[in-house]
C-alpha cells in the first residue's frame, strides 16, 4: 500500500457506515432492476442469501436507525392506530409492520425497498416469528423461517444442531424455488470464510475494551454492530472490522481513546440500546467518567465456525437462545475481561425474553463478582417508555456506590 | 338439586378446589406432575402411573414473583412462579414447561430458581411439517419420556403409552363432544358450568374425568336444545377462567357455542395415531397441529379457523379475550378482528389478566356487545 493510499484511507467508523449505506442502496438498486429482495432477521444465517447472491435488508437495523434519528413515534402510532396492534408489542416489530404498510419513513430516516420474501430466525425471540408471519400476510409474500428452539441446557445439543441443519437445507431449496437462484458450494465456502473473518474481527474489536483505559467508547459499538448484523458475509465487512481493530490497537499504542472523558469507572451495559435516547443515555455516563467496557453485542454477532455443525451451533448459541446459567457466565466473563466496576441493566419493555431473565441475571452477576448492578426502565425504540430522570438517578446511584467502593479499597 | 345439577356440581367441586384434588391424589399414593402451557404430551405422565395436573397460574397478585419478572409480563408465568414460591406446587413431583413463546422461555429459567421441585422442559419444534422438525419432536419426546420416568419413579412401556394414548384420544373426543353439547344446551350448562367441566379435566385423573364427561354428555344429549334468548358467541384467546369475566358473561345472557381458547378447545384438538410407535405417534400428533397463535403459522390458518368456527357453530359474534402481554395473541388480534369484520361477524376485544382487579370496563364492553347481538 502506498503512502498516498494510506493518507486517503477513511477511518473505520466511516467505512463501516458506508457499508451499511451500501447494503440499503444495493438492495434498492436490485429491486429497481426487478430482482427479488428480502427482509432478513439479524440472526438469520445470512450465509444462505449471500451465497445465493440475494440482496437483503434488515428490519431490526432499520427500526434502530429510524429510532436513533427520532422517527419512530409516527410509525409506532401508525401500528397502534391504523393497524390496531397493542403497544405492548416489541417496538421494532411495530415500526416494521407500520413500514410494511406505509412503505416510507416519516422523514426519510431509513427507507428501504419492500420485500419479495422474508427470512426469519427465532433464535433471539419467538416474537420474531409472529412479526414475520404478519409481514408475510400483509405483503402476501413467502415466509421462510429457521426455528431455533430455546436451549434450556447449558450446551447446545446434537438434536438442535441436526434440526437447524435440516432447516438450513430446506431454506436453501425454498429460496432457490422462489427466486430462481442456484446454490453454489464454492461460493458458500467463500461467504463462510468472510463471515468468520468478520466475526473474529468484530469479537477482537470488542476485546479492546479490556485495556485500561479503554481505547474506545463502549457506546460506539452500538453503531458499528450494524455491519456485523447486516453484512458479515462480505469481504468489505471483514476488512472494515479488521481496520477497526487496527485503529483500536493504534489507540492503545498511543494511549488515546475515543471516550472523550477521563475514564474513572468502567461498566457493563446490558441490553439493547435505547435508540431514541442515545445522547440521553450516554451523557450521564460520560459526565461521570463512566465508560462501557463490557457489552454482550460482541458475542451476539460474532459467528465463527469451521463446518456446518458448528455453523448451526453458532446460530443456536446466540445470547437470547441460551439458558440462564450460560447467559450469566457469558456476561460475567465479559465483565471480568472488561474489568468493570459495575453494571447497568436495561429492562427493555420491547424485549420480553431478555427482560424476563435480566433481573435474576443481574443479581447473580452482582453477587458473584461483587459489583453493583442497577436497572433502568426503557425501550429500544418506543420513546414513550423511557424516563431521563430515572436513568440519571440510577446512574448517579451507581456511580456513588462505585466511588465508595473505590474509596473503601 | 336435579341429577344434572348434581353432575355439574361435581365438576365445579374439582375445578374450584385444585389443592383438595391434589391432596386426594397424594393420599391415594399417586405421584403428580404439573403441566403448564402448551401441548405438553401428558400421555407420558399417565403412562408412567402419575397424574398430570394443570398449572396455568391462578387469579391473584404476584408479590415474590415480581423480583423475577418485570410488570409487563404474562400473568400465567408470573402467577405460576408466585404459586411455586408460596409452596402451592410443593407436592408435585415435577413441573413440565415449554418454550413456545418468549415469556415461557424466560419463565422456564425463573421457575428453576424460584420453584423448588424438579423441572422438565419440553422442547418442541415450530417448523412442524419438515422432516428435521418431526425428528426433533421425536428426539425431544424421548428425552422427555426419560425425565418423566425419573419424576414418576416408573418406567414407561410401549404398552402403557399406547393405552394412555387410547384413553386420551377417547377423552379428547368426549370433551369436544361436551363443548358442542354445552353450546346447544346453554339453558342447562351455564358459562360457569361449562368452564368447570373443562377445568376439572386439568386436575382429575383422566379416567375419572372421562367417565364423568361421558355421563354428562349422555344426559345432555337426551335433552332438547336450549339456547333461546341466549347470545351465542365464540370465545377466542388463551383462557377465560377469570371469575369476574364468567360472571359478566353469565349476567349478560351469553352462551359459549364454541371456543378457540388455548386452554380449552385448542388444548384438546390433537389427534394421536393409535398404531405404530407410540412415542412417534405423540410427536406426530404435536407436529400435525395447525392454526394456532402460539405455533408457527405462516399462512395464518388460525384466522380462517376462527372464522370457520363461527360459521359452523352458528355463533352471532366473537369475544376475543386478549391475554395481556401475550405476544402471540397480540400479534394475531388485529388480523383476526379484521378478518371477522370482513365476514360481517361482530367481534369485541376484552383484555384479561390474572392480576387485574377490576373488570368494570370489560363489563361495559360486554353489556354493549350483548345489546349489539340483540
Amino acid at each position: 500500500m502506498t503512502t498516498e493510499q494510506t493518507a486517503e484511507k477513511l477511518p473505520a467508523g466511516k467505512v463501516l457506515a458506508h457499508i451499511v449505506d451500501d447494503v440499503y442502496r444495493e438492495a434498492a438498486e436490485a429491486k429497481e432492476r426487478g430482482e427479488m429482495i428480502g427482509w432478513c432477521a439479524s440472526n438469520f444465517p445470512q450465509e444462505i442469501p449471500t451465497t445465493l447472491g440475494l440482496h437483503t435488508v434488515y428490519p431490526e437495523s432499520q427500526a434502530a436507525a429510524i429510532s436513533a434519528k427520532g422517527g419512530s413515534l409516527p410509525l409506532l402510532e401508525h401500528a397502534e392506530g391504523e393497524l390496531g396492534f397493542s403497544n405492548d408489542l416489541c417496538a421494532y416489530a411495530r415500526i416494521s409492520m407500520a413500514y410494511a404498510d406505509t412503505g416510507k419513513c416519516p422523514n426519510g430516516e431509513m427507507d428501504m425497498p419492500l420485500p419479495d420474501f422474508v427470512l426469519c430466525c427465532n433464535n433471539i425471540c419467538t416474537c420474531m416469528m409472529s412479526w414475520y408471519e404478519n409481514l408475510g400476510r400483509k405483503l402476501n409474500i413467502p415466509v421462510i423461517m429457521i426455528d431455533v428452539p430455546y436451549c434450556d441446557s447449558y450446551d447446545v445439543d446434537q438434536k438442535r444442531i441436526d434440526y437447524v441443519k435440516g432447516q438450513f437445507i430446506d431454506a436453501i431449496h425454498q429460496l432457490e424455488e422462489i427466486t430462481g437462484k442456484k446454490w453454489d458450494d464454492k461460493k458458500f465456502e467463500e461467504v463462510c470464510a468472510y463471515s468468520n473473518r468478520t466475526g473474529e474481527a468484530w469479537l477482537e474489536a470488542t476485546t479492546y475494551m479490556g485495556y485500561k483505559p479503554s481505547p474506545l467508547n463502549g457506546f460506539e459499538l452500538f453503531n458499528h454492530m450494524a455491519v456485523a448484523t447486516m453484512a458479515r458475509g462480505h469481504e468489505g465487512a471483514a476488512e472494515a472490522m479488521e481496520q477497526l481493530c487496527e485503529e483500536y490497537r493504534q489507540n492503545v499504542a498511543e494511549g488515546k481513546s475515543n471516550f472523550r472523558a477521563e475514564e474513572q469507572h468502567r461498566i457493563m451495559f446490558e441490553g439493547i440500546a435505547c435508540w431514541p435516547y442515545l445522547r440521553a443515555t450516554s451523557k450521564p455516563l460520560k459526565d461521570s467518567g463512566t465508560n462501557v467496557t463490557a457489552c454482550v453485542y460482541g458475542p451476539s454477532f460474532a459467528f465463527t465456525y469451521r463446518n456446518l455443525d458448528e455453523l448451526a451451533e453458532a446460530y443456536c448459541g446466540v445470547p437470547n437462545a441460551i439458558n440462564l446459567e450460560r447467559a450469566t457466565e457469558l456476561r460475567k466473563q465479559l465483565c471480568v475481561d472488561g474489568k468493570v466496576d459495575g453494571g447497568i441493566v436495561h429492562i427493555n419493555r420491547s424485549c420480553k425474553m431478555w427482560s424476563g431473565i435480566a433481573p435474576e441475571m443481574g443479581r447473580r452477576i452482582s453477587a458473584d463478582l461483587n459489583i453493583p448492578i442497577v436497572t433502568f426502565d426503557g425501550d429500544q425504540s418506543d420513546p414513550r417508555n423511557f424516563s431521563e430522570e430515572q436513568y440519571k438517578t440510577r446512574i448517579e446511584g451507581l456511580v456513588e456506590i462505585m466511588d465508595s467502593k473505590k474509596e473503601g479499597k | 338439586m336435579s341429577a344434572l345439577e348434581t353432575q355439574l356440581a361435581a365438576f365445579a367441586e374439582a375445578a374450584n378446589n385444585p389443592s383438595a384434588v391434589l391432596d386426594e391424589h397424594i393420599a391415594a399414593g399417586k405421584r403428580v406432575i404439573g403441566v403448564g402451557p402448551y401441548y405438553i404430551p401428558e400421555e407420558l405422565v399417565h403412562a408412567a402411573g402419575a397424574v398430570p395436573f394443570g398449572v396455568w397460574g391462578r387469579v391473584g397478585t404476584a408479590k415474590e414473583a415480581k423480583k423475577y419478572f418485570p410488570p409487563f409480563y404474562c400473568s400465567i408465568c408470573q402467577m405460576t412462579l408466585e404459586m411455586g414460591m408460596e409452596g402451592t406446587l410443593s407436592k408435585l413431583s415435577a413441573l413440565m414447561t415449554t418454550g413456545l413463546c418468549d415469556t415461557l422461555r424466560a419463565a422456564s429459567q425463573n421457575f428453576k430458581v424460584g420453584i423448588q421441585i424438579p423441572q422438565i422442559y419440553v422442547s418442541q419444534p415450530q417448523n412442524r411439517t419438515c422432516a428435521s422438525g418431526r425428528q426433533y419432536a421425536v428426539t425431544s419426546y424421548i428425552e422427555t419420556k426419560r425425565k418423566v420416568e425419573e419424576a414418576a419413579g416408573q418406567v414407561i412401556t410401549d404398552e402403557a403409552l399406547s393405552a394412555s394414548i387410547k384413553l386420551f384420544n377417547e377423552w379428547r373426543h368426549a370433551i369436544r363432544e361436551f363443548v358442542k353439547l354445552a353450546g346447544t344446551h346453554a339453558g342447562e350448562v351455564s358459562v360457569a358450568n361449562r368452564l368447570a367441566v373443562i377445568n376439572a379435566g386439568y386436575y382429575l385423573e383422566k379416567e375419572k374425568h372421562l367417565a364423568m364427561v361421558k355421563e354428562l354428555n349422555a344426559a345432555l344429549a337426551a335433552l332438547p336444545e336450549s339456547t333461546d334468548g341466549k347470545k351465542k358467541v365464540v370465545l377466542s384467546g388463551i383462557y377465560e377462567d377469570i371469575p369476574a369475566i364468567t360472571e359478566i358473561l353469565e349476567s349478560n345472557g351469553y352462551a359459549v357455542v364454541a371456543d378457540d381458547l388455548a386452554k380449552e378447545s385448542r388444548a384438546f384438538a390433537m389427534e394421536v395415531s393409535e398404531s405404530g410407535d407410540p412415542l412417534e405417534a405423540l410427536a406426530d400428533g404435536y407436529c400435525s397441529l395447525s392454526g394456532d397463535s402460539v405455533l408457527y403459522d405462516p399462512k395464518k390458518l388460525h384466522v380462517s379457523k376462527v372464522v370457520d368456527l363461527v360459521k359452523e357453530s352458528g355463533a352471532a359474534g366473537v369475544i376475543l379475550l386478549l391475554a395481556k402481554f401475550c405476544d402471540p395473541e397480540e400479534f394475531e388480534a388485529p388480523v383476526l378482528v379484521k378478518a371477522l369484520k370482513a365476514e360481517g361477524v361482530p367481534v369485541v376485544t376484552v383484555e384479561v389478566d390474572q392480576q387485574t382487579e377490576s373488570y368494570e370496563q370489560a363489563r361495559t364492553q360486554l353489556e354493549t356487545f350483548a345489546e349489539l347481538l340483540g
